[in-house]
């Protein structure tokens, strides 16, 4: 179903409930995955995920349709991740470092990691960068999103995203050499 | 340097098993229209304040805002009072000095008296004696 169709069943009174439900369907792995990669504990991207699909669910009359549905579903799955760790960091007095260090111990643990050494170097790399160009290294190297999207996504310029991204690669790069 | 382009690109972080067939009926669960309000509830949280208020303001614009002692006092029954003051030990210091009679008082007093009782010649007299008295003290 079309991002059009959805949310003509979602702004309808009498299918609100059946149209959100299947907006939930059609973007609840792209939104988790997102998260995921942000907060890297599955309960933690279990929280996040709903409390984006919650804030969806409130703001969705709101939606102007100026951006496409995806990106503003990105936008706010990304606020909701950025706002999660600002509040890890405030709620137990921790610097940067310290979250990222906790993030990283968290992969040490993850199965599917295990024996998997290179992938996980590539991990606690990602995790060395600052919160912000980590969000945009995932949209582009693992999601592969268009600069123009992750525009629309972070309200950022085309031209900041395409640095950002050139020295998390450069950041990610000298990790793994080390 | 080890480039990022020789990593071959995996999805490592796997949701449970299940996940996302339970997911969207949790948040649905979440989002579900909260039991609907009486429609008099929202009218009563402004209303209430406002029957407070005017309660508040009747009762101020109603009741005595300066106490009548004087009134209090006259609904007291004399007899009561006569034993009040016979059981006191009475400081005549302070009565005095409480009492500042002037002429005109004395004079309202007299006209309180006349006024008050139908006296006979012999007590009248007795009683302009006592004024003279107070007149002179």
């Amino acid at each position: 179903m079309e991002d059009k169709d959805l949310l003509l069943k979602v702004r309808n009174p009498e299918t609100r409930n059946y149209g959100f439900n299947l907006l939930v369907r059609a973007y609840q792995q792209r939104v988790y995955n997102h998260v995921r990669k942000m907060v890297i504990d599955h309960d933690d991207a279990d929280d996040v995920t709903q409390e984006v699909f919650i804030k969806i669910h409130k703001a969705i009359d709101g939606f102007r349709e100026d951006s496409q549905l995806f990106t503003w579903i990105y936008r706010i799955a990304t606020n909701e991740c950025l706002t999660f760790l600002n509040k890890k960091k405030r709620r137990f007095f921790l610097p940067i470092e310290d979250v990222a260090a906790q993030l990283s111990s968290k992969l040490d643990l993850m199965p599917e990691l295990s024996g998997d050494e290179i992938q996980k170097k590539l991990q606690k790399a990602i995790l060395t960068l600052p919160d912000k160009q980590r969000v945009v290294f995932n949209m582009k190297y693992f999601e592969e999103l268009s600069y123009e999207d992750m525009a629309e996504i972070t309200s950022t310029s085309v031209g900041a995203l395409k640095a950002s991204y050139h020295h998390a690669v450069k950041k990610i790069e000298e990790y793994l050499s080390a | 340097m080890k480039k990022l382009e020789d990593i071959p690109k995996k999805d490592l972080f796997k949701a449970p098993e299940g996940y996302f067939d339970k997911l969207p009926g949790i948040i649905q669960a979440r989002v579900a229209t909260p039991v609907r309000q009486p429609l008099w509830l929202p009218v009563l949280k402004f209303a209430a304040p406002v029957v407070v208020l005017v309660v508040a303001g009747l009762i101020w614009f109603s009741g005595p805002t300066v106490r009548d002692i004087e009134a209090e006092l006259a609904s007291i029954d004399t007899e009561q009072l006569t034993a009040y003051l016979d059981n006191t030990e009475f400081a005549w210091g302070e009565t005095e000095e409480a009492m500042d009679w002037n002429e005109f008082d004395l004079l309202e007093l007299q006209d309180r008296v006349y006024s008050t009782f139908t006296i006979d010649d012999t007590r009248l007299d007795l009683l302009e004696d006592e004024i003279f008295e107070l007149d002179n003290f």
